[in-house]
C-alpha cells in the first residue's frame, strides 16, 4: 500500500477534543482543517484550526454525525487524512470504511478491527477464546426480553444490559429484579438505537462495586504492539467518568504486566493497529476481568501521556502515516502520577443534570503541573446539541500527594460562572478520605457523596455573594449604598420637580 | 424553605434580605464600602476588571466575584409569581442563586399571601430542558411511587422522570416529540 505522507488533516469533531487534535497537528507542521455547525461558527476548535469547512445545521445528526458532508468537507479542503476523535463517528466502522474508500486515510484502527473488537458481543467471544478472564453472560446479543430474563435467572440479579455497539454509559442499565427488566430492556433498548443506530444488547451479570481500570494500547501496522500502562477510572456518575489517575494506587508492576499482556493479545489477535484502549473490572479481590475494547482515542488520554511522555495523538498521526513505533515495551515507563478532573456543564447538586446557558465567568487555571484541554471561552453558550464536557484539567506530580494537591490548587483558579459545572464535585472527591488512601471503586459517588457536602466554600464567600446581591438590586432600583429613607424622600421629591422642569 | 411570611420585617430603604442555599441574611448597604451582614460589620473594596470580573477584598481575604446576568423569574406556586429579585453571583467560581427582598417586594408578597394552595396537588416539572420521547402514563391512571412517568432525553441521554409519590395523573401537558424548556410543566398529580 502506497504511503502517501500526511500533510493536511480533516478533524471530524468539535470541543476540547478537536483543539487537541489541531495542536498536535500544528505541532507536527500538518494543516489542521476544523468542521463546524452552525452553532459552532465561533467554537475554540475553529479559531485554533488553520482551516475551517462548514457543515451547516446544529444538531450531531445535521453535522457532526453526517458521514455524506463530512466526506464532502474533507474533498472540499482536500485533507490527506480524517481524525475522528472521540465520540461522534470514531467507533463507527462505516464511516472509517468510507473515508478509506474515498481515498482518505482514517486515523484509527482498520474498519475490521472496530467491527471486532468495537462490538462488545464479538470482542467477549474472542477475549474467551484467548484466555483473558470474562465477567459471565450472554455471548451473543439478546434476541428479546424474554431472553433476558432466563439468561439474568441463570446467572443471578442483579445483572447489566448493555449496548452491543455503544460506550459512555448509554443504552446501559443495571437491572435489580425480574419486575425491573421489561422497563429496563426497553430503555436501554431504545436508548442504544438512538445513540447508535444499533438497539442490540447484552446481558451480563453485575460485579457489584468493581474497580474500573483500563490498558492503553498502541500498534502500529508493522506488526509492533505496546501497551502503555493503566488508568485508574472508578469515579463515575451515571458509568461516565469524572475523575481518572494513572498510575492505579491498587495495580503493582505484576498486575500490570499480566494485563498488559491481555490487552496486547487481544489487539494482536484483531489485527489492530493505532490507539485503543482496553478496558477490565477489577472486583474487591483483584481479579481482573475483559470489559470492552475502546477502538479510539479517550476522553483521558491525557494522564497517560504525561507519566509516559508520549504524545498519543502525535503516535495516531505518524501511525496512520505508515510510521514505526520507535520504543520497546520494555522502555515503557510510568513516571511520577498523573490525574484528571472532567469538567462537565452539569450541576452536580441536581443529580448532574446537564446545566445550559452563557459562560458569563470562564476563566482557566494556570502554572505549574497543570495542562488544560479546553473547548470553550468566556461568552460561549453551553447548548443542549453536543456533549456537555467543557474542559479537562489534568496534573502531574512525582507522587500521587503532589498530584492531588496541583489539582485541588488548579480546580480553585478554576471559575465558571453562569453554568452550573462538576468542578465542585471533583474538589468533594479530591478531599475525600477513601479517594485520597486510594481506596475506592465505582460505588464511590453512591456511597459517599451527596448533594449537601458541595458548595462548602464556608460563611465568607456567601456573605460576599450576599453584599454583592444586595448592591445589584440597589442598583436597579436607583438606591445608592447609604441611602437612607429621609435622604430619600428628598431626592425624590427633588427629582420630582427636576422631572417638571424638563418636561416644560 | 422559608415558611414564615417576611412582611413583619421593617427594612430601610438601603437594607435587603437576601436568601442564599436556604440561609436567610438581612443586608445593609452602610455606605460604598462597609456592609452590616445579619449584624456584622464588613469593610470591603471592589474593584472592575474589564474583562468582567470584579476583584473583591473583604476584611482582607481576596474574592473572585461578578454579577450574572438575571435569571429569568421563574413562577414559585403555579400561577402565583415570586416578587423576590432573583440574582447570580459568582463567587471564586461557584454560582450563588440569590433571592433579593427590599422594603417594597415584602410589602408586594404580603399582598400577594392568597388562599392556601392545594398541597395535595404536584406539578412534574421538567428537570432541565429536552425532548419529550414518550409518555408513559395516561390522565386518570393511578400511579405508584418510583413509577416511570415520561422521558426526557438531552444530550443524547434518556432521563427516565418517576413519581416521587404514590397518586393519580391528574392532568398532562406535554405530548411526546416535544421540546420543553428547564422548569417547564409537564404533569399534575394528584397525590394519595
Amino acid at each position: 500500500m502506497p504511503h502517501r505522507p500526511i500533510k493536511r488533516i480533516l478533524i471530524a469533531n468539535r470541543g476540547e477534543i478537536a483543539v487537541r487534535i489541531i495542536r498536535a497537528c500544528r505541532e507536527l507542521g500538518i494543516t489542521a482543517v476544523a468542521v463546524y455547525s452552525d452553532v459552532d461558527r465561533s467554537a475554540l476548535h475553529v479559531r485554533r484550526a488553520n482551516q475551517a469547512v462548514a457543515l451547516g445545521g446544529a444538531t450531531s445528526g445535521e453535522s457532526y454525525l453526517n458521514k455524506t458532508k463530512l466526506l464532502e468537507a474533507a474533498r472540499k479542503a482536500r485533507v490527506d487524512a480524517v481524525h475522528p476523535g472521540y465520540g461522534f463517528l470514531s467507533e463507527n466502522a462505516d464511516f472509517a470504511e468510507a473515508v478509506e474508500h474515498a481515498g482518505f486515510k482514517f486515523i484509527g484502527p482498520p474498519p475490521s478491527a472496530i467491527r471486532t473488537l468495537g462490538d462488545k458481543t464479538e470482542a467477549r467471544k474472542r477475549a474467551r477464546e484467548l484466555g483473558v478472564p470474562t465477567v459471565p453472560g450472554t455471548v451473543e446479543p439478546l434476541v428479546d426480553a424474554g431472553q433476558a430474563f432466563d439468561v439474568a435467572g441463570a446467572v443471578g440479579y442483579p445483572v447489566l444490559l448493555k449496548a452491543a455497539a455503544g460506550g459512555g454509559g448509554r443504552g446501559m442499565r443495571i437491572v435489580n429484579s425480574e419486575d425491573e427488566m421489561p422497563s429496563a430492556f426497553a430503555t436501554a433498548h431504545s436508548e442504544a438505537l438512538n445513540a447508535f443506530g444499533d438497539g442490540r444488547l447484552y446481558l451480563e451479570k453485575l460485579i457489584e462495586n468493581p474497580r474500573h481500570v483500563e490498558v492503553q494500547v498502541l500498534a502500529d501496522s508493522h506488526g509492533s504492539v505496546l501497551h502503555l500502562g493503566e488508568r485508574e477510572c472508578s469515579v463515575q456518575r451515571r458509568h461516565q467518568k469524572v475523575v481518572e489517575e494513572s498510575p492505579s494506587p491498587i495495580i503493582d508492576e505484576a498486575m500490570r504486566a499480566q494485563m498488559g499482556d491481555a490487552a496486547v493479545t487481544l489487539a494482536r489477535s484483531a489485527g489492530y493497529v493505532n490507539a485503543g484502549t482496553v478496558e477490565f473490572i477489577v472486583d474487591a479481590k483483584k481479579n481482573f476481568y475483559f470489559l470492552e475494547v475502546n477502538t479510539r482515542l479517550q476522553v483521558e488520554h491525557p494522564v497517560t501521556e504525561l507519566v509516559t511522555g508520549i504524545d498519543l495523538v502525535a503516535e495516531q498521526i505518524r501511525i496512520a502515516g505508515g510510521g514505526r513505533l520507535e520504543q520497546r515495551q520494555a522502555e515503557i515507563r510510568q513516571r511520577g502520577h498523573a490525574i484528571e478532573c472532567r469538567v462537565y456543564a452539569e450541576d452536580p447538586a441536581n443529580r448532574f443534570l446537564p446545566s445550559t446557558g452563557t459562560l458569563e465567568r470562564y476563566v482557566l487555571p494556570e502554572g505549574p503541573r497543570v495542562r488544560v484541554d479546553n473547548g470553550y471561552r468566556q461568552g460561549d453558550m453551553v447548548n443542549l446539541y453536543y456533549d456537555p464536557l467543557l474542559a479537562k484539567v489534568v496534573t502531574w506530580g512525582r507522587t500521587r500527594k503532589e498530584s492531588i494537591a496541583a489539582m485541588k490548587r488548579s480546580l480553585a483558579e478554576f471559575h465558571i460562572g453562569g453554568v452550573r459545572s462538576t468542578i465542585p464535585f471533583c474538589q468533594f472527591v479530591l478531599s475525600h478520605g477513601r479517594f485520597l488512601k486510594g481506596d475506592y471503586d465505582t460505588g464511590f459517588v453512591a456511597m459517599y457523596f451527596a448533594p449537601e457536602a458541595l458548595y462548602r466554600e464556608g460563611n465568607r464567600a456567601q456573605v460576599a455573594a450576599a453584599i454583592m446581591a444586595a448592591r445589584a438590586k440597589a442598583r436597579m432600583t436607583g438606591v445608592a449604598p447609604g441611602d437612607d429613607a429621609t435622604f430619600t424622600t428628598q431626592r425624590s421629591r427633588e427629582w420630582k420637580k427636576n422631572r417638571h422642569a424638563t418636561l416644560r | 424553605m422559608e415558611k414564615e411570611p417576611a412582611r413583619h420585617i421593617a427594612l430601610a430603604r438601603n437594607e435587603y434580605l437576601v436568601a442564599i442555599n436556604g440561609v436567610r441574611m438581612r443586608v445593609l448597604l452602610n455606605s460604598d464600602g462597609v456592609a452590616t451582614v445579619n449584624g456584622v460589620r464588613h469593610a470591603y473594596d471592589l474593584h472592575e476588571s474589564p474583562e468582567g470580573g470584579t476583584s473583591l477584598i473583604m476584611d482582607g481575604s481576596v474574592f473572585e466575584v461578578a454579577v450574572l446576568a438575571r435569571k429569568r423569574q421563574r413562577a414559585d406556586q403555579d400561577g402565583i409569581p415570586d416578587a423576590s429579585e432573583r440574582i447570580a453571583v459568582s463567587v471564586n467560581g461557584t454560582d450563588f442563586e440569590a433571592a433579593v427582598d427590599d422594603r417594597h417586594s415584602l410589602l408586594v408578597k404580603s399582598l400577594m399571601k392568597t388562599t392556601a394552595h392545594d398541597a395535595r396537588s404536584i406539578t412534574v416539572r421538567a428537570p432541565m430542558p429536552g425532548l419529550i420521547v414518550r409518555i408513559e402514563v395516561e390522565a386518570g391512571q393511578a400511579i405508584s411511587a418510583g413509577q416511570g412517568l415520561l422521558v426526557l432525553e438531552a444530550m443524547k441521554m434518556e432521563n427516565e422522570i418517576r413519581a416521587l409519590q404514590a397518586g393519580r395523573v391528574k392532568e398532562i401537558f406535554v405530548q411526546s416529540g416535544r421540546a420543553v424548556e428547564k422548569d417547564e410543566r409537564l404533569m399534575l398529580i394528584d397525590a394519595e
